[in-house]
């Protein structure tokens, strides 16, 4: 194959706007090494290579960005075009969880695997409906069965999940020891490091790119 | 004071922890007695209404009387000089909850902001289009499960002819029984109902019944335990 004249930047960004899903560094290491014939780039190169596109577009006031979600890059549109999507799609992109499926959804996403009795007890209610719903949107599934008596089937969220809440990885959720501190503090004070937490999390950093 | 109803909670402990928060209580010394009070009136309100929905409520409301119970009788000593809170259980849930109810708003943001923003994916979509291939894309076990469950019941297994059972009404079974024994002083019960079905038979021992207690015919045990005897009794006694 004749090796092709094009940096790692130009791949990534082929990629992750030709794909429907965000794609990983692996496939873009991939698709790199076999059309320049170099090296596979490592993964702080593909990460360095997104924040190069990314400063370019900022500096540019271009208001596309390079997302890192789910585990793969993907492209977006800044908050700044909200307005004319919206009103090109006649939609709202997505739509909101009620507060049940948040709050089970919660749950899930910082003690996956979990089991059905381990949310219901949580809760204090059933969450019979709230599991199958969030499954059938597409956030959350089956992911095995615990080895305990009666061998229950395990929860977790899906990648559906990361990218809808913009996040990269699981580890990227705000945790729950901030949130613990939080709680331990007065209440007018809780509400106040309720939005410092708010503002560091995932997004909102992608978000100041602006 | 505004008003807040119990479908406005999540749970049971949504609703205590609403109570704790509201009256700026602390969460390590719970007032349990008072508490409870305010906790059963928000349940009361619908109680009535909608046990279902309701159940999750009074199960926490009974916990949560239990607990005063707890609390007013003596209590083991843990180690020395001190004392095993009942409370203890509650609060972990309570403040479990909270951690988990906090983690939820938070991702509400998080999911708002991230709604602000579009893929050229779902956006070159439209709408119908979208649906259909995330459905399909993200094709759970559970949505596989359904569909199956969706063939399942769409085959046709129900029976196309139904067979009804004869009608047999105690009144027939009166004049079937007199018929019998106009020929002769008595019968027996077994030759009565000698080969018929259920039906025929609990009609029959119906009519005989009622015939025994209306004094039209005698009944006689027989020595085995299983069968008995039918005597029409004498016009002259009837």
């Amino acid at each position: 194959m004749s090796a092709l004249d094009v940096t790692l930047r130009q791949v990534l960004e082929a990629l992750a706007f030709a794909a429907d899903e965000p794609v990983t560094p692996d496939q873009i290491a991939g698709v790199y090494a076999k059309v320049t014939g170099n090296r596979r780039p490592a993964l702080a190169d593909i990460e360095a290579a997104a924040g190069a596109a990314n400063k370019v577009y900022t500096d540019a006031g271009i208001i596309f960005r390079l997302q890192h979600w789910a585990g793969g890059y993907c492209l977006s549109t800044t908050a700044t075009v909200r307005d004319c999507l919206t009103e090109y799609l006649h939609t709202v992109r997505g739509r909101r969880l009620s507060r049940p499926l948040m709050e089970t959804l919660a749950i899930l996403a910082y003690r996956q695997p979990a089991t059905k009795p381990e949310i219901d007890h949580i809760r204090g209610v059933d969450s019979d409906y709230t599991l199958r719903r969030l499954q059938e949107v597409g956030l959350a599934d089956v992911v095995g069965r615990a080895e305990t008596v009666g061998r229950p089937l395990l929860y977790g969220t899906t990648n559906a999940f990361l990218e809808e809440f913009g996040l990269g990885s699981l580890d990227q959720l705000p945790d729950l020891r901030e949130i613990d501190e939080l709680l331990a503090d007065s209440p007018s004070a809780q509400e106040k490091a309720r939005l410092i937490l708010l503002e560091g999390s995932g997004p909102q950093a992608e978000l100041d790119l602006e | 004071m505004y008003r807040v109803r119990l479908k406005d909670f999540e749970g049971p402990l949504d609703l205590l922890l609403f109570l704790v928060r509201r009256d700026e209580l602390d969460v390590m010394d719970i007032p349990i007695a008072s508490i409870t009070e305010e906790y059963l009136d928000y349940v009361q309100q619908v109680a009535e209404l909608d046990l279902d929905r309701v159940g999750d409520f009074l199960y926490a409301a009974a916990m949560l009387i239990g607990l005063k119970a707890r609390m007013l009788l003596p209590r083991p000593e843990v180690k020395e000089g001190e004392v095993e809170d009942p409370r203890l259980e509650l609060v972990e849930r309570l403040l479990e909850y909270e951690r988990y109810k906090v983690a939820a708003e938070s991702l509400t943001t998080m999911q708002s902001v991230r709604m602000e923003l579009f893929t050229r994916g779902r956006a070159s979509a439209t709408d119908t289009e979208l649906l259909q291939a995330h459905q399909f894309n993200n094709a759970s076990t559970d949505a596989l499960l359904k569909a199956f469950c969706g063939i399942v019941s769409q085959t046709k297994d129900t029976p196309q002819v139904r067979v009804r059972g004869p009608e047999i009404t105690i009144a027939e079974q009166r004049a079937f029984i007199l018929a019998v024994l106009a020929g002769t002083t008595g019968v027996r019960f077994s030759e009565l109902i000698a080969d018929k079905g259920s039906p025929f038979i609990v009609a029959t021992f119906l009519a005989t019944l009622e015939m025994a207690f209306q004094g039209i015919i005698a009944l006689q045990l027989s020595g085995s335990g299983y069968d008995f005897g039918i005597r029409r009794l004498n016009e002259a006694v009837k």
